[in-house]
């Protein structure tokens, strides 16, 4: 298995491009007097030449290793099981202050345990009720931090 | 003596009853944590991290070393049970470990390295205390040249001693300094980076991004890959060692605490190398080298104690300097900051209950690990039992609470969310995530020696080669860099000469 350079030296590359443009925004100010721009800039440039000597050993890697073998090899990034846990984060980040914590945890987690472990329906239904009260009890009523009752609380 | 009745201090600050009971829960969750299969001590600290944050800052400490000695021990078990290693320190332990489990000596492996670790750990102790007080001493003097010079050469040798490329640990740096760079400025109070959202003006938050990087990320690897849990079907049995393994091992034990301890001072990967150095010399100084590799308690003993000193030993820069060695002692300066506890060589007179108390705390949780491990391995052998798929639900939901109760806000939660999806992608594409976190944690320091620097020069960029000791770290970093670029440079010259002579 060889590694795929190309893509994250290139987003690399962008994130030092990006990153100098915004600390050009700010005063760079001279080298007598800094600005805040004047470091976030050196680390830009510093960055983007990193990332331009990762690409180019990548390419000679590429070059040198199997000039027949097809180029790209494209594997996705992210799986179709990453996704899906990562969405349902984001899900759970954003449901849990207007559903509050038992609700979001059952759903998500339910979710999660379903589509994700494989579980079958019920056990997915019934770990991911005993997930949310449990938790809510452990850490709410326990350990007393506040979790977000959402419309649950009246 | 005065630095006695500093240790007495220490004991003193360490033996209040929250303390100890701090350390003990902080190695027995450490361990708990450390033992489930796929969860190396990074993973294990920074999970439990959202704990200690509403406790006394000493307290936190303490606890947080507990946790970090007590998950490397969980990865000891792993390694040796199941042949998994929790991280790249107990890799080593699992080539003679786990092929003594096959043959029915689990307990003798397990037992041997908890025994090394407190040995180790008890002497390397004692070096700890005498170096660091008089290297924050030292420290005092520096100015800022010095200190963008220390922290330049320890970046430099963070990302050659880790695994993997360096360039790609080069940039890893980088890009947690860019992070690190996000809110308000602290010279000017120009917020920076902040794309208008009010939540950044403070910072990315450590917390978020660590559980982010080690638990989510962790996690989001590990749904892919399924773990067997194939345990060794033998009774864990005769913990403690037999004469000849004792015979056999106490000098590796003694080695190993040498080695493990310089190698530890070291910035970058100490502990790391320590184990895979200790190996090989236990190996060549063998009588009996074959038997490497075949279930040689040596090649336990050696390493496992190598590693519980280097992780010591890497408290040395931490507490007399303020800079971390590894992304654990980064954590922990990261705790430190969230305390509102300026680390550096001034803590030890600022706050000198956490310098000695946690110093004496790393003593005491060594006896704790071996009083707590060697009776409740059968137990920890349990845990190991709990199928992982079930495990991932748990850890997620833990982390999001974890995260959540820190500050009560879903701005970290995302940020968490975030930083896992980049975790996950630094491990699929083998960027190193332990550079990362150094550089978010030293930019602030980092940045503000090289303005500072450069105010007192007048913009000279000598100022960093005229200082006598900075000029020697700088170049020390350069000479480091160069060593990346130098081979390349040179099968660069002799393919254009090749290509010349056709």
């Amino acid at each position: 298995m060889r590694e795929n350079d190309r893509v994250g030296s290139l987003v690399l590359l962008g994130v030092a491009v990006a990153a100098c443009v915004g600390a050009a925004q700010h005063e760079v100010g001279t080298l007598s007097s800094p600005g805040p721009g004047l470091f976030p800039l050196l680390l830009g440039v510093v960055l983007g030449v990193l990332s331009l000597l990762i690409l180019v050993r990548d390419l000679q890697a590429r070059l040198a290793a199997a000039p027949s073998v097809p180029s790209g090899g494209g594997v996705a990034a992210f799986g179709k099981e990453i996704i899906c846990v990562l969405l349902a984060l984001v899900a759970y980040s954003l449901l849990l202050i207007p559903l509050g914590f038992i609700i979001t945890t059952f759903v998500v987690f339910g979710f999660l345990l379903r589509f994700v472990t494989k579980q079958k329906w019920y056990l997915a239904v019934g770990w991911a009720a005993v997930l949310a009260v449990g938790a809510y009890v452990i850490f709410d009523v326990f350990l007393r931090v506040p979790l977000p009752q959402g419309v649950l609380g009246v | 003596m005065e630095i006695l009745n500093y240790v007495l201090y220490g004991f003193q600050v360490a033996l209040a009853a929250h303390n100890i009971f701090a350390c003990f829960m902080g190695v027995l969750l450490g361990t708990l944590v450390g033992v489930l299969p796929g969860l190396g001590p990074v993973a294990t600290i920074s999970i439990l991290l959202p704990i200690t944050l509403k406790m006394a800052p000493v307290t936190a400490i303490i606890m947080l070393a507990g946790i970090y000695y007590g998950a490397q021990y969980g990865g000891s078990i792993t390694s040796v049970l199941i042949n998994v290693p929790g991280e790249a320190t107990t890799v080593v332990t699992c080539i003679d470990g786990h092929k003594m489990a096959l043959a029915g000596r689990a307990g003798a492996a397990l037992g041997i390295s908890a025994i090394g670790s407190f040995i180790g750990g008890t002497i390397s102790l004692v070096g700890v205390m005498f170096l660091a007080a008089p290297l924050a001493a030292f420290a005092l003097r520096f100015g800022p040249p010095e200190y963008f010079a220390l922290i330049f050469l320890a970046v430099t040798l963070i990302t050659n001693l880790a695994v993997g490329s360096p360039l790609k640990g080069l940039a890893m740096a980088v890009l947690g300094m860019l992070v690190g760079v996000i809110g308000m400025d602290l010279g000017t109070g120009v917020p920076r980076f902040t794309f208008g959202i009010h939540a950044l003006y403070d910072g990315v938050g450590l917390v978020p991004v660590i559980m982010g990087l080690f638990g989510i990320g962790e996690v989001l690897s590990n749904v892919e890959r399924e773990i067997k849990t194939e345990i060794v079907k033998t009774k864990i049995k005769n913990v403690w060692p037999t004469f000849q393994d004792w015979v056999a091992s106490r000098m590796a034990i003694l080695r190993g605490t040498v080695v493990g301890f310089l190698l530890g001072l070291i910035p970058g990967g100490g502990a790391l190398i320590s184990t895979f150095a200790s190996y090989a010399l236990e190996k060549k100084l063998s009588r009996h080298p074959e038997k490497f590799g075949h279930g040689a308690i040596e090649g336990v003993a050696g390493p496992e104690t190598a590693n519980n000193a280097g992780s010591q030993a890497s408290f040395v820069p931490l507490l007399s300097l303020g800079l971390p060695s590894n992304v654990v002692t980064a954590i922990l300066i990261g705790a430190l900051i969230i305390h509102g506890v300026e680390p550096g060589p001034l803590m030890m007179k600022s706050h000198p209950d956490i310098f000695w108390g946690v110093l004496v705390s790393m003593y005491l949780g060594n006896v704790m690990l071996l009083i707590l491990n060697l009776p409740l391995i059968a137990l920890w052998v349990q845990i190991l039992r709990i199928p992982y798929r079930l495990l991932l639900p748990l850890i997620m939901l833990f982390c999001l609470v974890g995260v959540y109760s820190t500050n009560f806000s879903v701005f970290d939660v995302l940020v968490m969310v975030f930083f896992g999806a980049v975790g996950y992608l630094m491990n699929r594409f083998k960027y190193e995530p332990a550079p990362f976190v150094m550089g978010m944690v030293l930019c602030p320091i980092f940045e503000n020696a090289f303005r500072q620097s450069l105010t007192l020069s007048d913009g000279s960029f000598l100022i960093f080669f005229t200082r006598p000791l900075s000029a020697v770290l700088m170049i020390g970093g350069i000479l480091i860099l160069a060593s990346y670029l130098l081979p390349w440079f040179r099968q660069r010259i002799k393919v254009v000469q090749e290509n010349a002579c056709d």
